[in-house]
């Protein structure tokens, strides 16, 4: 389990991150969003090693990721979100160079070279120059090159920007399969939806705050709770009983604003919980009131952040 | 275990067109001007073929020094600018190599390149030697120097590539070095004796009995890094090609530096230039390391 509290990075007067604290348990999918600006890849790189904290700890299996780099670089792989190839490097050249970069013996980097290319799915381009590899088959094996050392917890920043859905949805089986393999991944992307397929928890941060961090279910139902809720009418319901439906929405406590978005669909901004909506459900089917359609509306993870970076 | 970073820039280098070209050219360069000093010969000039072989050797050192101080800062300044520019240095920085490691491994890998520019240049020497007047420890000596001076010239690109954020500033900042380390540590030549000591060393007597101890210490440290008294050494102890020039009395202190250098030994002095250069490149090479890390730590997140 990876625990994080209290990390803030301070560049001169400018604080970038703020105190953060999440966690991200072993097997576990973790996504990480925020506006631009917002301190994700601060965040990233200063557990990646590449920048130093000005507070705060990184707590990994016992060790302090935030100050022991050296055991840090063994136990995290790290994937950034613009990155480079080398010319003139087989892919296959291209895996044993980062795995002698971690001083792995040849034994365990032939098995491990041949083991990463079969799950990115490229064990069929080995021998190929990476320079001739398109654009998603260079992202996984780059993702491969950042699984080379076998590292409990995986940093990826926008591993997927710039993919077609095809590319796009490989990776996605991928990070599952990794998921599978007990590994924690750690990932930041601006295609939020993806993420609320794929994640099992998210952390949300604005200029360099937290806003949340929980599960993706927690936050859905967070949201929910202050959703509308949309009530239909038959078509052809006259304007009496339309009339009798907002009087009888205007009686109940719990109701705060009702607006007719078009001709018999009415959308019903209230408190309480699904017993309360059950209830005022009843209420309607007595007086008679021809509901064809009743429901809070549904909140992507898309709505979900823009309506808590305060950008709705 | 092999440094990583040494053998996988190598095998890429080698792969790439850009060094076998700068290696034929190095060598027909080397050859042409060969050709050129013994035209006179193949036209019937009278000269004999010991001021051949030796003039064309002089001529050959002086554009060997001069071309391996080109040579080096343009193979050496992409080293670590250009993984920085084909953002490839932050995955290399979260691996568990360290920086030490990836600029001595950039580092060893140019001085590969240069070795084998130096090579290159062996053939056109090789004819000198064969002509007279040169012998296998002369050319061994030469080589050696060129060596130490890839390693500095090289070195000096290397910590200009780590400085700097692109390969083109980094080449240039390297060149830029290079002036100012060469032209500083003639400043001792023209700042540093007293006209006590020139006086010493104009008079006959008094410098006949000038030891050598007393002469090197009175000459600066500072030569011993400065790769243009080196390679002036080189080519007197082996040539005496330009004892005229500064045997000229009106030169003052530079005759007097020329004096003591005459009196320390000119080989001695391009082997304390030769420690000295390896000295400057393993400075400049820990300085690279410092600054590989550091500049990257000093960027923010883009987004």
């Amino acid at each position: 389990m990876l625990s994080i509290e209290g990390l803030t990075k301070d560049y001169g007067k400018k604080r970038a991150v703020d105190h953060l604290d999440l966690t991200i348990r072993d097997g576990e999918i973790h996504g990480f969003v925020g506006p631009n600006g917002a301190g994700k890849t601060t965040t990233m790189r200063i557990l990646a090693t590449l920048l130093t904290a000005s507070e705060g700890h990184a707590m990994m299996d016992g060790v302090d990721l935030l100050k022991d780099r050296r055991k840090a670089r063994m136990m995290v792989g790290y994937m950034p979100d613009f990155f480079g190839v080398y010319d003139h490097l087989k892919a296959s050249e291209y895996l044993d160079f980062y795995a002698r970069c971690y001083g792995i013996g040849k034994k365990d980097r032939e098995r491990m070279i041949s083991q990463l290319l079969e799950l990115v799915h490229l064990s069929d381009r080995a021998d190929d120059y990476v320079d001739d590899l398109s654009r998603g088959m260079k992202q996984r094996l780059c993702l491969a090159h950042s699984l080379i050392h076998d590292p409990r917890l995986l940093i990826l920043d926008e591993p997927a920007s710039g993919m077609d859905p095809r590319a796009r949805a490989e990776m996605k089986s991928i990070l599952r399969t990794l998921k599978d393999m007990g590994k924690m991944v750690f990932i930041s992307s601006h295609i939020l939806p993806e993420l609320s397929e794929m994640c099992d928890s998210l952390t949300i941060i604005d200029h360099g705050k937290l806003v949340f961090s929980g599960s993706v279910d927690a936050l859905s139902d967070q949201m929910n709770g202050r959703n509308p809720l949309e009530i239909r009418l038959m078509p052809g319901t006259d304007s009496a009983t339309e009339e009798r439906l907002v009087r009888i929405l205007r009686e109940n406590p719990l109701v705060e604003e009702i607006t007719e978005e078009m001709t018999g669909l009415f959308r019903v901004r209230m408190g309480g919980d699904d017993a309360s909506l059950m209830e005022l459900l009843y209420t309607l089917v007595e007086a008679r009131i021809p509901v064809n359609d009743y429901h809070r509306s549904s909140m992507n993870l898309e709505k979900v952040f823009m309506e808590v970076t305060g950008n709705a | 275990m092999l440094n990583p970073i040494m053998t996988s820039s190598a095998v890429r280098r080698m792969r790439s067109v850009r060094l076998p070209l700068v290696l034929i050219g190095y060598a027909a360069f080397m050859l042409g001007v060969c050709l050129v000093q013994y035209l006179p010969f193949m036209q019937g000039v009278r000269v004999t073929m010991l001021n051949i072989g030796v003039n064309t050797y002089g001529m050959l050192l002086m554009l060997q020094c001069v071309l391996l101080v080109l040579i080096a800062p343009a193979l050496t300044s992409a080293s670590i600018a250009g993984e920085r520019e084909r953002q490839t240095l932050e995955m290399l920085l979260v691996t568990r190599t360290g920086s030490f490691r990836i600029a001595m491994g950039k580092l060893l890998e140019s001085m590969m390149s240069l070795g084998l520019v130096v090579l290159c240049g062996l053939p056109a020497m090789a004819v000198t030697m064969v002509i007279g007047g040169l012998s296998l420890t002369q050319i061994l000596l030469a080589e050696i120097y060129f060596l130490a001076l890839a390693f500095a010239a090289g070195a000096i690109g290397v910590f200009a590539s780590a400085l700097c954020r692109t390969t083109m500033i980094a080449t240039i900042v390297s060149y830029l070095l290079i002036l100012l380390i060469g032209f500083s540590l003639c400043l001792p030549a023209l700042l540093g004796y007293s006209q006590n000591v020139t006086d010493v060393l104009y008079d006959a007597k008094l410098y006949a009995a000038l030891t050598v101890p007393a002469c090197l210490r009175l000459f600066s440290p500072l030569f011993h890094f400065n790769p243009g008294v080196g390679a002036f050494a080189l080519i007197m102890d082996q040539t005496n090609m330009l004892a005229d020039y500064f045997s000229w009395r009106p030169w003052g202190r530079v005759l007097a530096t020329y004096k003591m250098m005459d009196k320390i030994g000119m080989q001695r002095i391009v082997l304390l230039n030769v420690a000295g250069l390896v000295v400057m490149g393993l400075l400049f090479s820990l300085l690279a390391s410092f600054f590989v890390r550091r500049r990257e730590g000093k960027r923010k997140g883009r987004k």
